[in-house]
């Protein structure tokens, strides 16, 4: 066997790529000649010291997770795991709004609502969303390259890992992130003024003449036309609220769909679909003033919306004589602490409201 | 059902344990600068747990880390204009081949034009290392690559952009070249060792130690 074609059969069977009668093949050519075994076991070594000899700079393994782990948002693995399983039977969940009534805008934007479901139906929306990403992977792969080769080495990652930041950038403007977004630029911030955003972030705009200032989200391109806004990057839709000025809100699965949203709108992509709602939430900005207000606010949305500054699941117990429908809140809460908004609420709508694990459940006396 | 959130923060953490060495060492063999090789890490493993996590349940993640390093590393060049991209030419493709028939005498010339010192290290490491240094270029990515990441053929030929038989050819060529690269030297050794020896007998001219 020539030198060229014994090398390939070897780094055949290396590789385990051999086929058998490629494996009988090799074996008999070793078995014709001891300098055979030999000629082997010198390419196999060379193969094998290759690796380590490549892989001979240690890099600081250690330093480098502790560095992600300051700016990523780990499980805490120290606490006990909450189990999943509710304490009422799967049934008496609140079911997802579409059963009741049309959903409106303030519910699809209300994650911690549309998550309180039976079990089963839980971990299947987590399937589908697994499933939407993978979709959204494969169609994305070459987007995300062409993007990260633009911001690779000198992108700048700030997540609100606490509570709400307030962050100047360096052209001017402010963003407010929720606890949990991440911002994500490029350093310096040049003159495109692009930053990508997930999660939930109020933004307050310079205008400069070099050009607009824009965010990118999972599924949308925010334009500033004028100058304030508020942007909720969620991983099934995104929403903007614009409080001044004016933005172009564009689907980038779509770049033709694309809508303007004026100050004192709201516009809410999901599933490659605007709407809008005309009536304005007037706690959307809660997580950023500490305020909730309520004015003759019905007890779902005023629930939710309690929820959502808290960032817990609400569950409001099945009401066969549709009492609840009927209840109207009027309050208003100052960055106060969890068990005081409740307890004034227990007062002034005659419910039992209580914590149960992680979840807020609304019941009838 | 495991809660999937700490199933997938270990499965990263393992994820991050295995490769993490691997993937800086294959960035700078582009970057040449240990810094920015781990920041293309870092960049690349903050990436995957901000958007996709799913990857960290299949088996392709090695594919994964593997290409979107190489990928980056080169753009991370191409912006810093310190690179231009080695093209697949048919001059290079005869280069490498006369460099093969030239065996043992390769190691006098680098075909990267660099300057290498004459041969001195008695030290089968020291050698190998200067082996694959002098491999042709692409000719050393594909060998590098698989040497790294430890990919199938199939998947170094799609991450790289190329057919898996030049995967195979590229492979080959480059064993080629350093079994007969450490073959010359074992000669050059060879000869080193008699001359000690016969230094050591006191016959050798000239070896006056002191």
């Amino acid at each position: 066997m020539e030198e060229n074609e014994y090398i390939l059969l070897i780094l055949k069977h290396l590789n385990k790529e051999t086929s058998p009668a490629e494996q009988a093949g090799l074996q008999q050519w070793l078995d014709t000649d001891p300098s055979n075994r030999r000629e082997y076991q010198a390419v196999e070594k060379i193969w094998h010291d290759s690796s380590q000899i490549l892989a001979d700079r240690q890099f600081d393994k250690e330093a480098a997770w502790k560095k992600l782990g300051e700016t990523l948002t780990f499980p805490d693995l120290s606490q006990p795991q909450v189990s999943h399983q509710p304490e009422m039977s799967p049934q008496t969940w609140l079911s997802p709004p579409s059963d009741h009534r049309r959903p409106s805008p303030s519910d699809r934007r209300r994650p911690s609502v549309l998550g309180a479901r039976p079990i089963s139906a839980l971990s299947g929306f987590r399937q589908k969303w697994l499933a939407a990403a993978s979709i959204l992977l494969l169609l994305g792969v070459g987007g995300w390259w062409y993007y990260s080769e633009k911001i690779i080495g000198s992108r700048k990652v700030i997540l609100a890992k606490d509570g709400p930041r307030h962050i100047p950038l360096p052209d001017g403007s402010f963003v407010d992130l929720r606890k949990g977004a991440v911002l994500t630029y490029k350093e310096p911030f040049n003159e495109d003024r692009k930053v990508e955003l997930k999660g939930e972030a109020f933004f307050l705009l310079a205008t400069r003449p070099s050009g607009p200032f824009s965010i990118r989200t999972a599924h949308a391109i925010i334009e500033q036309m004028g100058t304030s806004l508020l942007v909720k990057g969620l991983p099934a839709s995104d929403e903007v609220i614009v409080t001044t000025g004016k933005v172009k809100f564009t689907d980038r699965d779509d770049p033709t769909s694309i809508r303007i949203v004026h100050a004192g709108e709201n516009m809410i992509l999901a599933e490659e679909r605007f709407t809008s709602s005309r009536k304005k939430d007037p706690n959307f900005m809660s997580w950023k003033t500490g305020v909730l207000d309520f004015r003759d606010e019905p007890l779902q949305s005023a629930a939710a919306a309690v929820g959502d500054f808290f960032g817990l699941p609400v569950f409001i117990s099945p009401d066969p004589g549709g009492e609840m429908g009927k209840i109207k809140v009027n309050a208003r809460f100052d960055h106060q602490p969890l068990e005081q908004v409740l307890e004034e609420l227990r007062l002034t709508t005659g419910l039992d409201i209580r914590q149960r694990k992680d979840t807020l459940v609304f019941t009838i006396k | 059902m495991n809660t999937p959130e700490s199933h997938l923060y270990r499965q990263f953490k393992a994820v991050f344990d295995t490769y993490y060495n691997s993937l800086c060492n294959y960035a700078f063999t582009f970057i040449k600068n240990a810094e920015s090789s781990e920041d293309i890490v870092q960049d690349l493993f903050i990436k995957i747990w901000e958007d996709r996590r799913e990857l960290l349940m299949e088996n392709t993640i090695r594919y994964y880390l593997f290409t979107a390093v190489r990928n980056n590393s080169i753009s991370w060049l191409r912006q810093e204009k310190k690179f231009v991209l080695v093209e697949w030419t048919e001059r290079e493709e005869a280069y490498a081949e006369t460099a093969d028939a030239m065996g043992s005498g390769f190691r006098h010339g680098s075909p990267a034009g660099s300057v290498q010192e004459p041969l001195t290290v008695a030290d089968y490491r020291g050698l190998l290392e200067k082996g694959i240094g002098s491999l042709p270029p692409k000719c050393r990515e594909v060998f590098e690559l698989s040497r790294f990441s430890h990919m199938t053929y199939k998947e170094i030929a799609s991450s790289m952009g190329i057919s898996v038989k030049t995967v195979e050819n590229q492979l080959g060529k480059a064993l080629r070249i350093l079994r007969s690269f450490l073959r010359g030297n074992g000669v050059y050794l060879a000869w080193a060792l008699i001359n000690f020896f016969l230094y050591l007998v006191g016959v050798g001219p000239n070896l006056v130690f002191y």
